[in-house]
């Protein structure tokens, strides 16, 4: 590749992310529902059952984690089906650039989208839960890295089900098992911080594990969309 | 110079159902193809066929004796592909839809300008996409011929929702582009707008 090449590639790849985030920003409802099922069933948890503050504590990592992925999983077939439906899509796989490169940056605008808001939110349910201050700022960190794996792991299932109508469920059976170590290592770490026990192996696995789907994620959505279009 | 698109034997299925079954042509610069026939006769999969959108269960497509298999990217590099759906996002306007485009085909900005004004779309080019006619958004879909400047192109129903005035432009630029050693296949439900048609495909 060029230098030329290079630039141009580096500029698609910001122009796709800036469109996408354009794109949720304009289209609310994708981002907020999500969100409002994440807050609204986490929160309600502790109304429903009679815990102690310190039994409260202990759940809240467990279940907020799995709330998250939950959520998240609501949220994962915007990544693609839009730009199916409208036609986009037969004009980004028909450019001159890299596809993984723009399909990397369109996990990108969807972590924006839907992992950051999803984090922003987290503290006020770290404080529903009754969490100390410094254990809200490790579940946050862990949802960084979880939610952007979840984002990539995301745009596989997202793009092997393209070509099938209301295929949600079908991602999320697709993501589950793959994302289990994310849950395990992203709310376990949570509770052994709570114990007080280091919090960094945690942070080292999941940044590891979302190291690892960044080195794949892209390449093969993009061999599953060129074949999904098929 | 000349390019030439050759279609051998080519045969596709939609789900199960074989829609075109060995059908074979070739088209030139300085050709207008038209598809015709009725509605589910196969006429957008032939065109996603030849765009390299879809692959066939059998047969050929090469452009310039290579296969378009071979290496894809380069063909894409001699392509526009205007499809019935328009390609644009719906809540961004034609500016933001065109400005993300350039940047993946390195449209020149300037060419944008210009063409969002040849097209009389200068005065809704900010507002949202879906709120836009079905005309005007087939017009902005359209821009991507004046803007790409390729050889070949594939053209799905250009003319449905066209008033009279934005049918003939069309027309005009057909005319211009086949003049000028360029090639089109087109599929429309109304061959009798078209002159200088090299040959017509009817799919039954």
């Amino acid at each position: 590749m060029n230098k030329t090449s290079e630039l141009s590639a580096t500029k698609a790849t910001f122009a796709m992310f800036r469109r996408d985030c354009l794109h949720y920003f304009h289209k609310p409802s994708q981002i907020f529902n999500p969100l409002l099922f994440f807050f609204m069933v986490t929160a309600a948890i502790p109304f429903a059952i009679d815990t102690s503050e310190f039994q409260l504590s202990l759940l809240g990592p467990g279940l907020i984690w799995i709330m998250a992925i939950l959520s998240y999983m609501l949220t994962l077939n915007q990544l693609y089906s839009d730009d199916l439906m409208d036609g986009c899509l037969d004009y980004i796989v028909m450019s001159r650039q890299p596809l993984p490169l723009l399909i990397l940056a369109k996990i990108c605008a969807h972590w924006v989208a839907s992992g950051i808001p999803l984090i922003l939110i987290s503290p006020i349910l770290g404080m529903i839960f009754q969490m100390q201050v410094d254990t809200i700022l490790v579940m946050i960190v862990t949802l960084i890295f979880g939610t952007f794996a979840l984002s990539l792991l995301g745009s596989i299932g997202a793009s092997i089900t393209i070509s099938i109508n209301n295929s949600n469920i079908l991602t999320s059976l697709i993501i589950l098992p793959i994302a289990i170590p994310i849950l395990i290592f992203g709310a376990r770490t949570i509770v052994l911080y709570q114990t007080g026990i280091s919090a960094l192996s945690g942070f080292y696995f999941l940044s590891a594990y979302c190291m690892f789907a960044l080195s794949f994620a892209p390449y093969a959505s993009a061999s599953a969309i060129k074949i999904g279009l098929d | 110079m000349i390019n030439q698109l050759s279609i051998n034997n080519l045969t596709l299925f939609r789900e199960d159902n074989c829609v075109i079954d060995n059908i074979s042509f070739t088209v030139s610069s300085g050709d207008l193809i038209l598809i015709i026939g009725p509605n589910g006769s196969g006429k957008t999969t032939i065109l996603k066929a030849v765009a390299g959108l879809i692959d066939s269960e059998e047969g050929e497509i090469a452009w310039n004796n290579e296969l378009i298999s071979n290496d894809i990217q380069s063909y894409y590099e001699h392509m526009t592909w205007i499809s019935h759906l328009h390609g644009f996002k719906s809540n961004l306007s034609i500016n933001d839809n065109l400005a993300f485009e350039a940047a993946l085909f390195g449209y020149d900005h300037t060419d944008i300008s210009s063409t969002i004004k040849d097209l009389s779309l200068i005065a809704d080019c900010h507002k949202p996409f879906k709120t836009l006619s079905a005309g005007q958004k087939k017009r902005a879909a359209l821009s991507r011929l004046l803007l790409e400047k390729k050889p070949l192109w594939l053209l799905d129903e250009p003319t449905s929702n066209l008033d009279k005035s934005a049918q003939q432009q069309l027309l005009d630029m057909i005319d211009s582009h086949i003049n000028n050693n360029g090639m089109c296949i087109m599929a429309t439900h109304q061959p009798e707008l078209f002159n200088d048609i090299s040959s017509i495909i009817e799919l039954s």
